[in-house]
């Protein structure tokens, strides 16, 4: 009796551990990777100077990335959201200049109706997401580099003169609360994963769709809307360049964190923040090793396939090839 | 299994990596020990400190105190050549007893560019070594970083047109100067001389970022079309695929025999050579570019490429040096102006190779003495402009006594 006891909790700690691998191993290449930078840079790296630059350098890069955890959980990709960061911050800089409190909301609104139109051509017009994105974003772009003349345009001296670390902390952590709520609290978490496996199993089970993928969009663009405003605070400029690397680097984040590019049932918040944190702990740790120059770049891509290695270390059982 | 072995080869070559760096970092302390050790019998008894901390008397008999530094170098990549030359002369000043770290900001943009900069400066760097190219629209939030860690900042290959920007950091206490090239002048002399091999129709390649050098040399280039009565056809901007910008623009515009690319020889001159040749135009349009490239020494003997304006490596080494002098506090720019580098002009294969022998060789073009010579208490900025403007292949080999 004692035996078959055993048995079960044994079998109870496994599944657990495997339903949790995905998440456990990034978060163990995570600390990895703190462990080796914490040790090359002599301790620079746990310092509380540089914990802050981590999380200035971090942040844009983890709004993004939670939010786009909405649109890859139904197996779509948000291409625009670089390009609506860099806009947003434009339209809230121009936006500064009468009136230096309308900036934000008028940030917020520019992506979130961003999110909306691309939700609408890939809705109602059936243009496939991707395309419609893409496209988005060559308009985005162009709409930037007109804007700012194709240069930069600094901010009023009264936005770049005051701090506003608080006003940036209160906002990430009400954004994330949401965020993180809505996703995994709600059923609108749920729907959109179920929509990441089958969007016509969905349907029949009374899913709306339709509704389901523009809140996904209008979600990116108010994020985007979010990080092209606290980064205008932060860098003190809008630029056609600005927050451009961040579809890439958002999406490379939630697949360091260990979410399929698929979306579906892996779909996880926890994803984006791991991956996003390897992402700037790798950028930030190497300059603070002291790893410079040549080598910097080579050292870089070794450390990710050893992240990735350890993060997919649970996909080896199912994939024998 | 075979996940482990490449995880523990991926380890060893990243330690293999991290070692190479720290036996450079050490092979090139032991070499300025040498050369301290040399100079020792070079000057016929006068002392030069092996110590870590060394003086130097100024006229006043004060003493400048040379401690150790740290100079944090942030560039845009080491992988084309002009990347990798400006970082290996960033390095030179190694040799007066500190180090200099080299960040590859992570592309073009505002923020990875400021992201560099912090990262540099909590690695511990007395000083940060930077172009704006990015935008000058960054100089100021850096300006602001600098000044808060109390880091001192230089700024090479780097005009400020913005008054508003110019007059923030002039007014910053550690703001040491920018070095740059004549830019109007070469794109000036750009036209003329093409116009000497015959050009007539121009096509300009210039950024559409707003970096003000760029912008400078596409104004003087244009002044010399107008000048000499040419014909500026049409100007393209930053091309995401040159070589079909260019091919386009020669279909329609066939009487075009000169294109001007204002920066990046080879992110522009090359695809635009190759555009040349695709439409059947070989050897009826010249083509001309900023910055050295790797493979201009092949495109000058081919007779594709008609002149190259670069070399202007110096430019990092001679900010560095400014700074230097400031962080010791004796700073050779006190008045915090604009250092002007010359270009060096490449029209044949000879000039390269002369470069990359005396100039990006093994051996820096400037001893340790004449480093700290040219910023020692008795030289005025004039004095160090001078020397900075004497820069030339000619001068390096001189200086060998070659």
């Amino acid at each position: 009796m004692m035996v078959v006891n055993m048995d079960i909790k044994k079998g109870r700690i496994q599944s657990l551990f495997q339903y949790n691998k995905s998440k456990i191993a990034p978060l163990l290449g995570l600390v990895l990777l703190v462990v080796f930078f914490a040790i090359t840079s002599k301790g620079k790296l746990l310092e509380a100077s540089s914990i802050e630059n981590i999380y200035n350098q971090g942040f844009p890069l983890l709004i993004t990335s939670l939010a786009f955890v909405y649109v890859m959980a139904t197996g779509n990709l948000d291409f625009s959201i670089g390009a609506n960061v860099g806009f947003c911050a434009t339209i809230a800089c121009y936006v500064a200049f009468f009136n230096t409190k309308l900036a934000f909301p008028a940030a917020l609104l520019t992506g979130a109706l961003v999110g909306l139109i691309n939700s609408l051509m890939y809705v109602f017009l059936k243009i496939p997401s991707f395309i419609a994105c893409l496209c988005m974003m060559f308009i985005l772009t162009a709409a930037n580099q007109t804007l700012t003349g194709g240069g930069s345009k600094m901010v009023p001296v009264e936005l770049l003169q005051n701090d506003y670390s608080i006003v940036r902390l209160v906002l990430l952590l009400i954004y994330i609360i949401i965020i993180v709520i809505i996703f995994h609290k709600t059923k609108v978490g749920k729907q959109l994963e179920a929509l990441g496996i089958s969007v016509e199993a969905s349907i029949q089970t009374g899913v709306n769709a339709k509704l389901l993928f523009i809140v996904s969009y209008v979600v990116t663009g108010v994020a985007a809307g979010l990080a092209g405003y606290l980064m205008l605070l932060r860098v003190g400029a809008a630029s056609p360049t600005l927050g451009s690397s961040l579809t890439i680097d958002s999406i490379i984040a939630l697949v360091l964190g260990g979410m399929s590019i698929l979306g579906g049932a892996s779909s996880s918040m926890i994803c984006a923040v791991t991956g996003s944190l390897i992402t700037t702990v790798l950028n930030s740790g190497i300059v603070l090793a002291g790893m410079g120059g040549d080598a910097q770049q080579l050292i870089k891509g070794a450390l990710f396939i050893i992240v990735v290695s350890i993060s997919t270390l649970r996909e080896s059982s199912s994939k024998n090839f | 299994m075979k996940k482990l072995i490449s995880i523990i080869l991926i380890i060893m070559m990243i330690l293999g990596a991290v070692a190479c760096n720290s036996t450079k970092s050490n092979e090139s302390k032991e070499e300025v020990k040498e050369t301290e050790k040399k100079t020792d019998s070079d000057t016929d008894g006068e002392e030069v400190k092996e110590t870590e901390k060394k003086t130097d008397s100024d006229t006043d008999g004060e003493e400048v105190e040379r401690k150790p530094f740290k100079i944090g170098f942030s560039v845009w990549g080491t992988s084309d050549s002009h990347g990798r030359y400006v970082s290996q002369a960033a390095s030179w000043v190694e040799e007066l007893g500190g180090e200099v770290i080299v960040d590859v900001a992570q592309g073009f943009t505002i923020d990875a560019q400021v992201a560099s900069i912090e990262n540099l400066i909590q690695s511990g760097a007395d000083i940060v070594s930077f172009c704006a190219y990015s935008g000058e629209a960054v100089i100021p939030k850096i300006s602001e970083l600098a000044e808060k860690n109390e880091v001192y900042f230089v700024m090479w290959d780097t005009t400020v047109s913005d008054p508003a920007i110019q007059e923030m950091v002039d007014s910053n206490p550690y703001f040491v100067g920018t070095t740059n090239e004549g830019q109007f002048e070469a794109g000036y002399e750009t036209v003329e001389y093409l116009a000497e091999q015959g050009a007539t129709d121009f096509v300009i390649i210039k950024y559409a970022i707003g970096v003000a050098i760029c912008d400078e040399r596409v104004d003087g280039a244009s002044k010399a079309i107008d000048d000499l009565g040419l014909n500026l056809t049409y100007v393209i901007e930053v091309p995401e695929d040159t070589k079909k910008a260019v091919e386009d623009t020669l279909v329609n515009y066939p009487e075009v025999n000169a294109v001007v690319a204002v920066g990046g020889t080879a992110m522009y001159v090359t695809p635009s050579i190759q555009a040349i040749e695709s439409v059947g135009r070989k050897g009826e349009v010249l083509t001309s570019g900023f910055d050295f490239s790797d493979t201009m020494g092949a495109e000058l003997e081919a007779g594709d490429l008609s002149l190259v304006l670069g070399g202007h490596v110096v430019t990092t080494h001679f900010a560095n040096l400014m700074a230097l002098s400031a962080y010791w506090g004796d700073p050779i720019n006190p008045d915090k102006e604009q250092l002007m580098i010359p270009y060096l002009t490449v029209t044949s294969p000879e000039d390269i190779d002369n470069f990359n022998k005396y100039v990006v060789g093994d051996v820096p073009p400037y001893t340790p003495e004449e480093m700290l010579d040219s910023i020692s208490s008795d030289k005025t900025f004039d004095d160090f402009q001078k020397i900075a403007m004497e820069y030339s292949i000619e001068d390096v080999i001189s200086r060998r006594g070659e």
